[in-house]
């Protein structure tokens, strides 16, 4: 009988991370995950090491003294049941080829920077996709609140004009640049907007966000009838009588719900049933601690079972952050930064063009590639790729594990 | 119209190693095989069941294959696996056509030029060699012919000018970048004063424009012990043309028939030795493979002399078929030599190897952009691997004809500079694209190569409309289980190349 070599490997459509103690798989074609906690056994960490090895590929060759272990036999039946992997007896002495899952940029942002003559700026300008206006501000701090956290004692409209002027024409510089958001506080001078928005709205898809109660009493004249709104409401009474308003029947109008504790989430959920893609629940952090803890903490199940988890997604993780990605915001008097938690934090990340806050950014600003495995404590954690990018709810909070899978 | 052609997108592959694979075109998962799994696989493509062998399984206590004996618990399990990448689409027929359906438009070809990062002036057509593989000797045919003719100063400005407003105009998406301009022969040395020109007038409008530049030249290296104080005065960068030792470099000659080597390698030294740190950073070299040279032996002349790699280039493939015997293949030369692939540090063909990974384990993207592109969207494709025209390069030939790179034919030019204008019409430059890729795109979409291809439609499908790179279903196995041979016999070099190697 020819000589046979014996290889344990895993499929390429499988993600396996190994931390030294524990190891976490999972399996994007039928979304099955395995974990294996605090590892004891001498031959089981170290197979999980060499798997775990870029080296290796995914597949490593089996000794026969091993062949018997319990955990290893524990970890191939698994393997099986769920088709993330084999132990194989082979006639041939070739090594398989496993492609393990792995990305790499061609011109990432460290091969320009180590580049003579071509640089972070190559093409840059198209990595704007998204950006946000605010076009007014709210005179007291505490009022501020998601995506209404300018604060600024003393509005001055007419810089507020320049802005919108001067935006009106560089946003066509932007080829990648979809989304507009324009940001309306009550002292916002909703005519001052007319001309912009004529201007991009054709182009662009422009939302105007405002609150509910803004919205009600806005004169609108026609002027901004075909536009998209993103309404916000923090009341019960405001989505109580909400309820019955002829509002909700507008395809271009989403709701976008604040919640913060029990009875406010049920009457969410209520309107969330009839209105379906139109409703936006965002949980308002005020140390309501345990209603977050019950409601927007993510468990285990909550994110394997998310169809929409790939590998290229897990990995991408590890590159960028793909919710801060190529969005920029512009703050009423000038100022630009990469979020809004930033405008509400007063933290000093500010730029004077949207030039140079790309740039910076790519430079590593640490927004657009704000990533769980830079940051404590997720990056001692297992799932700290799985779990979806850090997002400016956490950096409001200022705690990054909104999550239940380390306690 | 004609219904979409729907073909087999799954391959099924074994190795010289005796090694099965699955590969599906489409989703791009390459996916090892245990041989009892090929074995039901091939079974299954072509019986539509697995009756057999449940059959057999339920006639007898084992199965041997492979003088591996199986149970039926394990026969079962591989099946069970078959239909769950059944399930998973692994398996599924589909049509290459519809991918490959894009056509180029003006507005494409102007955002092209408009982010072209380099400008490439063809300074003279004089040479004071006679290198016996050049492009524009008696072994090739499709390059304008040689009048000793200089590059008129006012038709290099006039597309400096041209470029300047474009790289300043909205269709540009880089900001503070630097732009490349190069300078070609001939020998370019030969044309001196036209360079000086237009060095001068860029270093006066440059500030105005906010454009950083960075010179380059590539040169024979015979006159520069006339001009390096110039060149290393306005930082450029020098590429210089030498083949290797004496013997390796025997095929550039002067005119006379007498050996280039001794002057070009004094004029060499020279820089090292008045401009150290000069040489270091912008000192490079390329080198030609030829019948006469040797791979190894010329990188260990560049470390031994200069301590520096060399870029190693075959000839150009448009060569007449009786120049063929000049061509040297750099794999295959490698391969000869026995080297310990995954000691080496890179390995030759290695940007082939990288394409190869990149259709293999779809690990590999360009861009941001490209990483974040919706998974489920099917990209289409161009057909073949041409550059996008001015993507990289505009070049100017001295008698102001435009060509998208130095190397390709010259008997298409894009647009032409004369007394007065810069002539580029960015409609006439998609339609003859389109023109060409329509000739070339039925072939692509019965091609399983068809998202993976390197080839260039002017240079490789110039003289064969054919498409030598036409990959059927055996061809692309072949070549497939070819590279799948090199990674399991050096798996290292998986993330080795996927990691270190910018596909430029």
């Amino acid at each position: 009988m020819a000589e046979q070599m014996r290889w344990l490997y895993l499929e390429p459509y499988v993600f396996f991370n190994f931390n030294g103690k524990s190891a976490l798989l999972f399996n994007e074609l039928n979304n099955a995950y395995l974990e294996y906690e605090n590892i004891e056994d001498e031959v089981f960490l170290y197979l999980c090491e060499q798997l775990s090895n870029n080296e290796n590929n995914y597949c490593i060759p089996i000794e026969k003294k091993d062949v018997t272990n319990y955990f290893f036999n524990e970890f191939v039946r698994d393997l099986k049941r769920t088709y993330s992997g084999d132990f194989v007896y082979a006639s041939s002495l070739a090594k398989p080829f496993i492609t393990k899952p792995q990305i790499f940029v061609n011109n990432s942002i460290e091969y320009l920077k180590r580049d003579s003559f071509f640089s972070i700026g190559y093409k840059s300008k198209l990595y704007l996709v998204e950006l946000t206006i605010h076009t007014g501000s709210y005179e007291l701090k505490n009022k501020c609140k998601g995506v209404f956290s300018n604060y600024n004692k003393t509005l001055n409209k007419s810089t507020i004009n320049k802005i919108l002027d001067k935006l009106s024409h560089e946003v066509f510089e932007y080829r990648n640049l979809r989304s507009i958001n324009l940001i309306c506080y009550p002292n916002t001078d909703m005519l001052s907007l007319i001309d912009f928005i004529k201007n991009v709205s054709s182009h662009f898809d422009t939302t105007i966000h405002m609150e509910l109660s803004h919205y009600l009493v806005l004169d609108k004249r026609n002027h901004y009838d075909n536009l998209k709104y993103n309404l916000y409401i923090d009341s019960k009474m405001e989505m109580n009588q909400l309820l019955n308003k002829s509002i909700l029947l507008n395809e271009n109008i989403r709701l976008c719900i604040f919640v913060n504790d029990e009875e406010l989430l049920s009457i969410a959920l209520t309107l969330c049933d009839s209105l379906h893609n139109h409703v936006e629940i965002i949980p308002q952090y005020i140390n309501n601690i345990d209603f977050f803890n019950k409601n927007v903490f993510l468990s285990k199940d909550d994110i394997f079972n998310n169809q929409s988890l790939t590998i290229h997604k897990i990995l991408t993780n590890g590159l960028l952050n793909r919710i801060f990605w190529g969005k920029i915001v512009v703050n009423s008097n000038g100022n630009i930064c990469p979020h809004n938690s930033i405008i509400s934090s007063n933290l000093s990340i500010i730029h004077n063009s949207l030039d140079e806050a790309i740039i910076d950014e790519l430079n590593g600003s640490k927004t657009w590639f704000l990533k769980r495995n830079d940051v404590k404590p997720c990056k001692d954690c297992l799932y700290c790729l799985i779990c979806p990018p850090i997002s400016e709810y956490e950096l409001e909070l200022g705690r990054f594990n909104l999550c239940n899978i380390n306690n | 119209m004609k219904a979409p052609i729907s073909i087999p997108t799954f391959v099924l592959l074994e190795t010289k190693n005796r090694n099965f694979y699955g590969f599906n075109i489409l989703s791009q998962k390459c996916i090892y095989l245990p041989p009892l799994m090929a074995q039901l696989i091939k079974h299954y493509f072509k019986e539509g069941d697995f009756e057999y062998y449940q059959n057999y399984c339920n006639a007898n206590s084992c199965h041997e294959f492979d003088g591996i004996k199986y149970t039926k618990d394990e026969i079962d399990y591989y099946i069970g696996k078959i239909l769950f990448f059944e399930k998973g689409n692994l398996f599924q027929k589909g049509d290459f056509k519809s991918r490959i359906n894009k056509e180029l438009t003006a507005e494409d070809v102007l955002y092209n030029i408009s982010n072209s990062k380099h400008i490439g002036f063809e300074v003279t057509e004089k040479c004071n060699l006679d290198c016996k593989y050049c492009i524009y000797g008696e072994n090739y045919n499709h390059y304008e012919r040689r009048d000793n003719k200089n590059l008129d100063f006012n038709k290099a400005k006039r597309l400096i000018d041209y470029m300047f407003e474009l790289w300043c105009s909205s269709n540009n998406q880089s900001i503070n970048t630097t732009k490349l301009i190069s300078f070609y022969g001939g020998e370019p040395l030969l044309n001196f004063e036209l360079i000086e020109r237009v060095v001068d007038y860029i270093n006066e409008i440059k500030h105005k424009y906010s454009i950083n530049i960075q010179y380059n030249i590539t040169t024979n290296a015979t006159l520069l012990h006339k001009h390096i104080d110039y060149l290393v005065e306005n930082d450029f960068r020098l590429t210089i043309s030498l083949d290797g030792d004496a013997h390796h470099n025997s095929y550039r000659v002067f005119k006379d028939g007498s050996p280039s080597y001794d002057i070009v390698l004094n004029n060499t030294l020279s820089i090292l030795k008045k401009y150290p740190s000069y040489f270091i950073e912008k000192v490079h070299f390329n080198s030609v493979l030829h019948k006469n040279s040797d791979y190894i032996k010329i990188r260990e002349f560049f470390k031994e002399n200069f301590n520096k790699e060399t870029e190693i280039s075959e000839l150009n493939p448009l060569m007449n078929n009786s120049s063929k015997a000049l061509f040297k293949s750099i794999l295959s030369e490698v391969e000869k030599s026995g080297i310990d692939l995954n000691q080496f540090n890179i390995h030759p063909d290695i940007k082939s190897k990288l394409v190869f990974l990149s259709l293999a384990s779809k690990s590999r993207f360009d861009s941001y952009f490209d990483l974040l592109e919706d998974e489920n969207y099917s990209k289409c494709y161009l057909p073949t691997g041409t550059c996008l025209p001015f993507s990289n390069k505009i070049f100017i030939t001295v008698n102001g004809n435009i060509y998208p790179c130095e190397t390709i034919p010259h008997d298409i030019p894009l647009g032409k500079v004369d007394n007065s204008t810069v002539q580029i019409d960015n409609l006439e430059i998609a339609n003859k694209y389109n023109s060409l890729y329509n000739s070339i795109s039925n072939r692509c979409s019965v091609c399983y190569n068809f998202n993976n291809c390197t080839a260039c439609i002017f240079l490789d499908l110039f003289k064969e409309p054919n498409c030598p790179y036409f990959s059927s279903i055996d061809k692309f196995s072949r070549n497939f289980s070819s590279e799948i041979e090199f990674f399991e016999s050096n798996p290292i070099q998986y993330s080795k190349i996927l990691n270190s190697v910018h596909n430029g």
